[in-house]
């Protein structure tokens, strides 16, 4: 069920980029690629479009998902494109994963404007593989969640740090 | 006004819940309904004045002597020969709306979605408990999965019945205080000591019904309580006890039967009254529910478990849900119940998620004109309103 909001090209073109995984030989350019972004609803309420300076850089330094977990605002939704590194016993691997951040201090107005056009956005973006519905601190702070979505229980690590300590 | 679209901001929605309980209605854009009025209609006949006539089936009044009352004020003033009834669930259908109020334009939306948004969640198991039903209802990704919703009919009004009974096996009358004009304070547990008003006009059957079941509602609401485990006779023995007053004038404190009564939500092998054991009590709808789901979804389900409905504002509801839910799921299923608490809230969480969906500017391209129903008949409301 759809609430009619649309969403921006911008938003669409951001998707794509960080869904091809080009062999890179250029160092530099690896490193302008985005890990995470965040998206937000316009000002009138009537598109989704990327929220300005809230993104963070494969080149960045620091544990990314812990900056990714302080970027989100703690009381109002977002959604979001987190571009998860994590290794299995076998190998290491890269996905995208679509989060909606909902938490439970947000204005009820805010919610539903959200959960109800995260229908629209979802659906442009194609052949993403998890999805995350994060309603609190608590929930998004802990690693395993998202390593088991990702991988179940044979992930052994995200983001270079090991899972079990 | 014309059924094309609409200019911007400046459109006024209605938006209306209808339950078995209570209906709540209002105007679009505003946090909590203007009208939440019980779901009875007072009919009369023979009377001149015609108050506003509610939805019953769609037939206008034929007579001119028959009146409809909904207002609460008007309905609780005994007057002769006033029967009380319940409308036809069927009240919003789409025909109705276009047909016979000629309504511009027309929404339906599923109570379960609207409650799971304004909670800020687009997959959960919605768990409402209302007047006459029980119902799980699973909601994955925005749509309701229709094959495994599970509805119990232990709710409200069985605890009701429960009470009815409790009363009689008391030996205490259930005296509505429109009867009685004065009271004595008696003892505790004394029979009670009242007068009756003169000059009562000759009610109905239903009517007067209808007024001793207020009384018990309230009683219901005020002195019940869920027990956090399983009945047990000792633990209830040492319950704090709870006074209560009847309007005329009947006092007791109440004790084990608080959580006596309720345990039949949870449990209802030992609750009077049921033929058989084939009901289910609150925590097995909620797992029967969502075992009927695909495997994948099922910690979606149970991550976000929202619990709604004017039943489950009785103390000790949620914990004993929360108990009940982590004994019966896997220990390694991530359980989180959801549950406001505000009582606005609670009840009316599917007429304000309504109420904000209507009011987003965004929105005003989804409502379903005159015109297109004119052109598409019924089904267009059954595609444009999953």
């Amino acid at each position: 069920m759809a609430s009619g909001v649309t969403v921006e090209e911008n938003v669409l073109t951001i998707f794509n980029e960080m869904k091809v995984r080009k062999a890179q030989a250029n160092e530099d350019e690896k490193k302008k690629r985005k890990k995470a972004v965040l998206f937000c609803l316009s000002e009138d309420k009537k598109k989704i479009i990327m929220e300005e300076g809230r993104e963070i850089l494969q080149g960045d330094e620091g544990d990314p998902y812990l900056k990714f977990v302080k970027m989100l605002p703690s009381d109002d939704c977002r959604y979001a494109l987190y571009d998860a590194t994590y290794e299995t016993k076998e190998t290491k691997k890269e996905d995208l994963v679509f989060i909606f951040w909902a938490p439970e201090c947000a204005p009820l107005k805010s919610k539903m404007i959200y959960a109800s056009s995260k229908d629209a956005i979802k659906k442009k973006f194609t052949g993403i593989k998890h999805e995350w519905q994060v309603n609190g601190l608590e929930d998004i702070k802990d690693r395993k969640t998202l390593a088991e979505k990702l991988g179940g229980s044979s992930v052994v690590s995200l983001e270079g740090k090991p899972l079990n300590d | 006004m014309s059924g094309g679209v609409y200019g911007g901001d400046e459109v006024g929605a209605l938006v209306f819940d209808i339950g078995s309980y209570t209906v709540r209605a209002g105007y679009a854009g505003e946090d909590c309904p203007k009208a939440d009025f019980p779901t009875v209609i007072g009919v009369t006949l023979d009377r001149e004045d015609g108050s506003a006539p509610m939805e019953t089936d769609g037939e206008k009044p034929k007579q001119s002597g028959t009146a409809y009352y909904i207002d609460t004020n008007q309905l609780r003033v005994p007057r002769e020969q006033m029967e009380v009834m319940s409308p036809l669930k069927n009240g919003m259908s789409t025909s109705l709306m276009f047909e016979h109020y000629n309504i511009p334009a027309f929404f339906l939306c599923k109570t379960a979605v609207l409650s799971s948004f304004a909670n800020g969640r687009s997959t959960g198991l919605v768990l409402d408990s209302g007047a006459t039903h029980t119902t799980a209802i699973p909601v994955h990704d925005g749509y309701v999965l229709q094959q495994c919703i599970v509805k119990s009919p232990l709710a409200g009004d069985f605890m009701s019945m429960q009470c009815r009974e409790l009363f009689q096996d008391l030996s205490v009358e259930i005296v509505p205080p429109y009867i009685i004009a004065s009271k004595d304070p008696v003892r505790e547990g004394s029979p009670a000591s009242w007068k009756k008003k003169e000059k009562l006009p000759q009610v109905t059957r239903s009517w007067h019904n209808y007024m001793c079941n207020t009384v018990i509602q309230d009683f219901q609401a005020s002195v019940l309580q869920v027990s956090d485990s399983p009945y047990d006779e000792q633990v209830a023995a040492q319950m704090p006890t709870v006074h209560y007053e009847l309007p005329n004038g009947y006092n007791c404190d109440f004790g084990a039967e608080r959580l006596k009564i309720p345990e039949g939500l949870f449990d209802p092998s030992n609750a009077k009254g049921l033929s058989g054991n084939t009901m289910l009590g609150v925590g097995h709808v909620v797992t029967t529910s969502v075992g009927m789901c695909d495997i994948d979804i099922r910690p979606g389900l149970y991550g976000s478990v929202i619990v709604t409905g004017g039943n489950t504002l009785i103390q000790g509801f949620t914990d004993r849900l929360n108990r009940e839910l982590s004994q019966k799921t896997p220990p390694s299923m991530r359980l989180k119940l959801i549950a406001n608490n505000t009582t606005v809230e609670r009840r009316f969480s599917a007429w304000i998620g309504g109420s904000i969906l209507a009011s987003l500017g965004t929105f005003q391209q989804m409502w379903i004109s005159k015109q297109e129903y004119e052109e598409g008949g019924k089904q267009c409301v059954d595609r444009k309103c999953p």
